[in-house]
């Protein structure tokens, strides 16, 4: 046979501890209903005890009680039940009493449980004493019914003939005497069989009624211990659990609708100051023409790569006030912006350039993989968070077709001024990169052939060197040399 | 002081000892011998109508047994009993609303199939009941059927038998059937199989049971049929002993002492494809032959090993030797793991 069946035989000792319970576990079957065991084992219990109040409001008492859950004691005549046959021997009906014997009468001889007038109609001439059980048999063996039935109680003739005679005028009390003084003799036998009857039942009742006690006790108990000792405390752990995971969630929430609304509230007041930083920056910035004359370097590199058709246009990411762009389009190539700043984006769409307005990750994401003949960062970089920065040159480096250009400008710390105060001069902007640390960085990304250029310096007004003959001369242009270095690089790479 | 253990048992109402009595004596003694305090906690379920046994359920589900460490239940409605620390060895639920309702019922109305579908949902509730640490089941059949009916998963453990003292010494004369009198375990088919058996060779059946007058009239007056009654233990071991083979084809049975006592024997056993556990296990320890559930089929395979003494000495062997892996010893010890009473813990805890 199978190694397989072999493996699945649990005889060996590697079964650890009771942890592997969760493995046990089926997935809920969807056809099987999912109440648990408590909730239908309490079902089942309300069931039988309506079953069993039902039962107990029945006319019968003997012998056709059913069978129900003894879980309960019921209490049972010590008389044997009737058996049903075609002949009795008339002791065998009179060891039945009251109601019992009633029941047994009619199974007996009508061959049927008692109709509910009968059944009362007889009880009571028996409870009264006129209609001795005698005649009740006699009574129901001469009906058409009892006839039909064709059952025989043998001893009956005798007894029923002398309780007819008894009950006749004058002669029936005599015939009663005497038969009272005849019984005189066994009257003690038969009080004291009567006697032991009676106290085997109120035997058999008060064991009963221990047991009940006992039962119920053993219950109560039970139903404690499923309070105190399982069900409540699992419950209450699950209750606690939910409201646990309830506490957590709402701290979350509340967590992030803090988060939403500060960046809300950031948003809303950079977006307030949105106008106020352009017209700082126009006002700080060097005028447009210098500008543009700055940016023309640039072209040449896009031109070099084909960038600037519709099918890979140039894209300027913080876009500004849209120099760039300008220069772009008056050189015929195609060419749109990214910025986020509201007074800028207005700014460009008066000049009539295409920017779109934005987060710049936000919009690369949107963007299809090779899509962008050249990307430019033209002193964004270092205004972002460090993971920001990784970000967006990753998106940049997926947007780029293969060869597609980038082109990073930002300051240089290598020049004094800058690293010291030119940088200080915006607020947004985090500590310049070093052109080392920067070109680092985008190699690491994933971008080839990446470059530092220093750009001129082009109205930089620095003193010259001083001549070597000069007295400090070294020092002097030492100094001046930190000076002197360009303000700003550009970090240039290619899409492999 | 000794850990307490609860065997939550089902007492038979008849007070007859049959599978399940041994189980429970076999069990107990093993934990014992484990190290802890196995005690037999045991109610007769009444199963007169359906009222008395939901009466049954809830009277297992209301026992007391808080005064235990661990319960182990065993049987329907045992292992409704509620206890923080309850592992399941199941031996079966009540088959006749389970795999045995076609055949028990075969014209069931609603009333019948609405039975089977409570008793199914209480069982199917009651396994998933989180205080069930884990459920243990004494075959494949067992496993099979709780898979199928409850979605309940299980892990096979097998009981050993309680019986000691086989012997391997003796004779290969007859065929020798023990066991309960009932109609699962289908004793008719071999006393019909013996209609065509053309071997000369003789059939002793042992044991009583509801259906036994029936079986003696089936038999009629084949004198090679003969019904022992009850025996001892040690006459079982004595007839076990000198029989060819055990023709053992209950349906769909959850484990069947009989082949496994066959196999302590030596003996091979001839069971049918549809006889559960003692098909599975006489197929995997090539220990007998399996055939189809017909008459014709059960006597050819009689016919077979009559023939074939050698063949039959070969096959009980190999069942007596894999049979020698299954003791109540590691099944003991897996079931006091799961209830977390470590033995070893449990052992030092006596001393």
């Amino acid at each position: 046979m199978g190694t397989r069946d072999d493996a699945e035989i649990r005889q060996g000792n590697g079964i650890s501890g009771g942890s592997k319970k969760e493995s046990n576990r089926p997935e809920k079957s969807p056809t099987l209903q999912s109440f648990s065991v408590d909730e239908i084992m309490w079902q089942v219990r309300a069931e039988l005890n309506r079953l069993r109040r039902g039962d107990a409001t029945g006319a019968s008492v003997s012998s056709n009680t059913r069978r129900f859950d003894s879980s309960l004691p019921s209490w049972k005549p010590a008389v044997p039940r009737l058996v049903v046959k075609d002949r009795y021997h008339l002791s065998e009906l009179l060891a039945f009493s009251d109601a019992d014997f009633i029941d047994a009468a009619y199974r007996a001889i009508l061959r049927r449980p008692p109709d509910e007038r009968g059944f009362n109609h007889y009880l009571q001439a028996l409870r009264g004493g006129g209609s001795p059980k005698i005649l009740i048999l006699r009574d129901f063996l001469s009906t058409q019914e009892g006839k039909s039935g064709g059952v025989r109680i043998d001893g009956l003739f005798f007894p029923a003939l002398f309780d007819k005679w008894r009950r006749k005028k004058i002669v029936g009390p005599i015939i009663a005497w005497g038969h009272a003084v005849l019984r005189l003799g066994t009257l003690a036998d038969r009080l004291a069989t009567h006697e032991a009857k009676n106290d085997q039942e109120i035997q058999e009742l008060g064991r009963l009624v221990n047991d009940t006690s006992e039962l119920l006790m053993h219950r109560i108990i039970s139903l404690k211990a499923d309070f105190a000792g399982q069900r409540g405390p699992i419950e209450l752990e699950a209750l606690k659990n939910e409201q646990d995971s309830m506490n957590l969630r709402i701290a979350r929430l509340e967590t992030e609708i803090e988060r939403a609304f500060s960046e809300f509230r950031t948003k809303e007041t950079a977006g307030g100051l949105d106008p106020f930083y352009a017209a700082f920056e126009d006002h700080f910035r060097e005028d447009r023409s210098l500008s543009r004359a700055r940016l023309e370097p640039y072209l040449d590199l896009v031109r070099a790569v084909g960038a600037g058709t519709a099918d890979a246009p140039i894209l300027d990411v913080g876009c500004g006030r849209g120099d760039w762009l300008e220069l772009l389009r008056d050189c015929g190539l195609i060419g749109r912006g990214i910025e986020i700043n509201r007074a800028f984006i207005d700014m460009c769409r008066t000049r009539s350039l295409s920017v779109s307005e934005g987060d710049a990750i936000d919009i690369l994401r949107g963007l299809t993989d090779g899509s962008t003949g050249a990307i430019t960062l033209m002193h964004v970089i270092e205004f972002l968070p460090f993971g920001r920065a990784i970000a967006l040159l990753d998106e940049t480096l997926r947007v780029l077709r293969p060869q597609g250009l980038i082109i990073i400008e930002t300051p240089n710390p290598e020049n004094l001024a800058v690293g010291n105060h030119w940088s200080s001069l915006d607020s947004n902007r985090r500590n310049p990169l070093p052109p080392e640390v920067l070109r680092w960085i985008v190699e690491a990304r994933g971008f080839a052939d990446v470059r530092i250029e220093r750009l001129v310096a082009r109205d930089q007004h620095c003193p010259k060197p001083v001549s070597n003959d000069v007295p400090g001369a070294e020092a002097i242009n030492a100094l001046l040399a930190s000076l002197s270095a360009s303000r700003d690089y550009a970090i240039i790479g290619r899409r492999p | 002081m000794p850990k307490k253990i609860a065997i939550v048992a089902t007492a038979s109402a008849s007070g007859e000892k049959g599978g399940a009595e041994r189980f429970y004596e076999g069990l107990q003694s093993a934990l014992c011998a484990e190290g802890v305090n196995a005690e037999i906690v045991s109610a007769i379920p009444d199963e007169s109508s359906f009222e008395a046994i939901l009466g049954s359920y809830l009277r297992f589900y209301d026992l007391d047994l808080a005064g235990f460490d661990g319960i182990i239940s065993t049987k329907a409605p045992g292992y409704l009993a509620r206890h923080p620390n309850h592992v399941c060895y199941l031996l079966h639920t009540m088959r006749r609303f389970y795999d045995m309702f076609d055949m028990e019922f075969p014209s069931a109305d609603e009333i019948l199939r609405e039975q089977r579908r409570r008793i199914q949902e209480i069982d199917t509730a009651a396994f998933r009941s989180p205080n069930i640490r884990r459920i243990f089941v004494i075959g494949e059949e067992v496993r099979d059927r709780l898979e199928r009916f409850n979605g309940v998963h299980s892990e096979v453990l097998y009981p050993a038998t309680t019986l000691t003292g086989f012997r391997q010494d003796g004779n290969f004369d007859y065929l020798f059937l023990p066991g309960r009198l009932h109609r699962w375990k289908r004793v008719h088919l071999v006393i019909e199989a013996m209609k065509y058996v053309k071997a000369p060779i003789r059939l002793m059946i042992s044991g009583t049971g509801e259906d036994a007058a029936e079986l003696r009239a089936l038999a009629g007056r084949d004198a090679r049929i003969q019904f022992l009654g009850r025996i001892s233990d040690d006459d079982m071991i004595r007839y076990y002993a000198d029989a060819l083979a055990v023709p053992f084809v209950p349906c769909r049975e959850d484990f069947g002492y009989v082949a496994v006592e066959a196999f302590h024997s030596g003996k091979p056993v001839i069971t049918c494809r549809d006889s559960g556990e003692p098909a599975r296990l006489t197929s995997r320890f090539n220990a007998g032959l399996i055939c189809d559930p017909t008459p014709q089929a059960v006597a050819t395979a009689i016919d077979a090993l009559y023939q074939a003494p050698e063949t039959a000495r070969m096959l009980g062997e190999n069942g007596r030797i894999q049979a020698a892996t299954v003791n109540w010893k590691n099944t003991a010890r897996s079931l006091v793991a799961a209830l977390g009473l470590d033995p070893i813990e449990a052992r030092q805890g006596r001393g």
